[in-house]
Parts: structure tokens; sequence; C-alpha cells
């Protein structure tokens, strides 16, 4: 049974979660929690509790919509719409615009002599911090992107803007967590600039 | 200087780690909210809590209910008990509480 549905896609688990079915919405969680989760990371910033909340909150809405959710769109964009909304409410209820000191990229940049020799959950988690403190049309293209994984055309649509406009804005972060990283801004980079 | 780090990679396989107990709180709001029949690890379900616990909750039911209907089946037999009319003095010089209770309860049927 837990095998069968786990070869289900986004659309037939909702629609057995949507007649009761436990198994899928469990299924529906272990598949989408960690991207959520993921993509909230930077809206939570440090605060670990504030994340969980926060993905709790995602998933008590899903249950909430289910009954009226209707698949014009593929799962993946109602749920990080959700997400998205849940993280901008935190952060305006929060003031947190900038939930990490400014800073903190100066001290990054000057510190960082050798990160390529750092582990990656140790610059994972420097990176979680300065996507937090990148403006806020960027951090929510790169978090939208690094969480749900979805193509541009699909982030655009939830942020509302062109499939252009997000896949520059993340090039723009990209390039932003570089400097900030103290990394050598690669040749592909270099050309595209 | 640094070497080359690729940052969208990285970003990528960012590992967040959720509470598992989000995961219960929210199969349990799913219960809640679909009246799911297989329950969940933060839900206390009527029907998984011990025997003993529906024992003893049958047995302050049985008594409540017995007493309840005690006092409505003889709802004067204390007051006809006390009546000096309804008891001879002899009886009620001689009367052991058995004897008393007996009668009364015979007087109210």
């Amino acid at each position: 049974m837990r095998n069968e549905i786990a070869r289900l896609n986004d659309d037939e688990l909702v629609r057995l979660a949507r007649e009761g079915n436990r198994t899928a919405f469990g299924e529906i969680y272990d598949r989408h929690a960690p991207g959520v989760a993921r993509a909230l990371a930077s809206f939570a910033g440090e605060d670990r509790d504030a994340l969980d909340d926060l993905v709790q909150e995602v998933f008590f809405k899903v249950i909430e919509g289910l009954p009226s959710y209707t698949p014009r769109r593929p799962f993946p964009h109602w749920l990080y719409t959700i997400a998205l909304n849940t993280g901008r409410n935190h952060v305006r209820d929060n003031a947190r615009e900038l939930p990490v000191d400014p800073s903190d990229l100066e001290s990054a940049h000057a510190r960082d002599t050798c990160l390529t020799d750092l582990p990656e959950e140790i610059l994972g988690a420097r990176l979680v911090r300065l996507v937090a403190a990148l403006p806020g049309h960027l951090r929510e293209v790169v978090s939208l992107r690094i969480g749900s994984g979805l193509p541009y055309g699909e982030i655009g649509e939830i942020l509302g803007v062109p499939e252009g406009t997000a896949r520059s804005r993340m090039h723009s972060a990209v390039v932003d967590l570089r400097a900030s990283l103290g990394v050598v801004v690669s040749e592909q980079d270099k050309e595209s600039q | 200087m640094n070497g080359k780090i690729d940052i969208e990679r990285l970003l990528m396989r960012i590992r967040t780690g959720i509470d598992p107990r989000v995961k219960r709180a929210v199969l349990s709001r799913y219960d809640q909210r679909f009246g799911s029949a297989q329950g969940s690890a933060g839900t206390v379900r009527l029907w998984r809590r011990p025997v003993p616990f529906y024992l003893a909750a049958a047995a302050v039911l049985a008594v409540a209910v017995l007493s309840f209907a005690g006092g409505r089946r003889f709802p004067h037999a204390e007051r006809v008990a006390t009546t000096p009319a309804a008891v001879s003095r002899d009886s009620l010089a001689s009367a052991e509480p058995e004897q008393e209770w007996r009668f009364t309860q015979r007087d109210a049927l």
C-alpha cells in the first residue's frame, strides 16, 4: 500500500487525500516538506523553531485548502504560492526584512580564506544566512528555486513576473552570494555579465 | 583566493531538518479535518484507551444511574420512615436499621 502510494503523482495523491486517505497525505508531506523547509529557511533566518512553525503553517493551510483546491496548475505551484505568502507574512510580522545583520556579509567575505575546504553543510548554513540578507525580490526567487526546483517560468508566475525577470534575479542573487562568500567569479559568469 | 564554487549546486543541496513533531501535528490536523479513521501518534483516540478505563467509566456510570433511579422511585422513602404516624412507638423502639429500611420500602411500594 505504502509503495503503491509512493508511485503516484502529485495530482493522484491530492485526489486521494481529499477523499480522506491519510497515507496519501503523509506521502505529500514526505515528498514536499523538505523543499518547503529549504524555501522557507531564509525567511526564518537562524531561528530553527520558526522554520518548523512555518512548515507546519504551510501544511495546515494546505489541509484547509484541499477541499476547494482545483488542479488547474501543478500541485507544487499551489504549494509554493502558499509557502511564499507564509514566508512573506512571517517577515512582515516580525519586521525582519533583513533577518541577518548586513555586516555579516563583510565579515563572511573577510574570513573566507579557503571556502573549498569547508564542509558542505557549514557552507550551506552560511549560504542560508546570506540568502536571508538578500533584498526581498532576490531572496524570494532564490528560495523558490532552491526549494521547489520549479522551472523559471513557474517561479515567475508565482511571483507575478516574467520568466526572464525571474531568471535574471536568480543570476543577480548568485553573483551577490558569490561576492559575499568571496568566491572568484567564474569565467562563465564574466562572459554573461 | 578561493577556488570556484558552484553556488547554485550548493543552494540546491542545502539540508534543513524538520522536527518530526511537525509531521505528527500536520497529520493530526488532517485527521481532524478529514476524519481519518487511522488515527495518529499526536491524537488521543477514544477507542485506544486501555480496557480498565472503560470498565471504570462503566462502573461510575452504573452507580450514577442507579442512584438517580432509586431517588426517583422512592422519593418519599426517607420522609415516610421518619413520620411518627407511619410507625408505632413500639416498633420504633425495637426497630433495627435493617427492619426500618424494609418497612419504608414496602410502604412506598
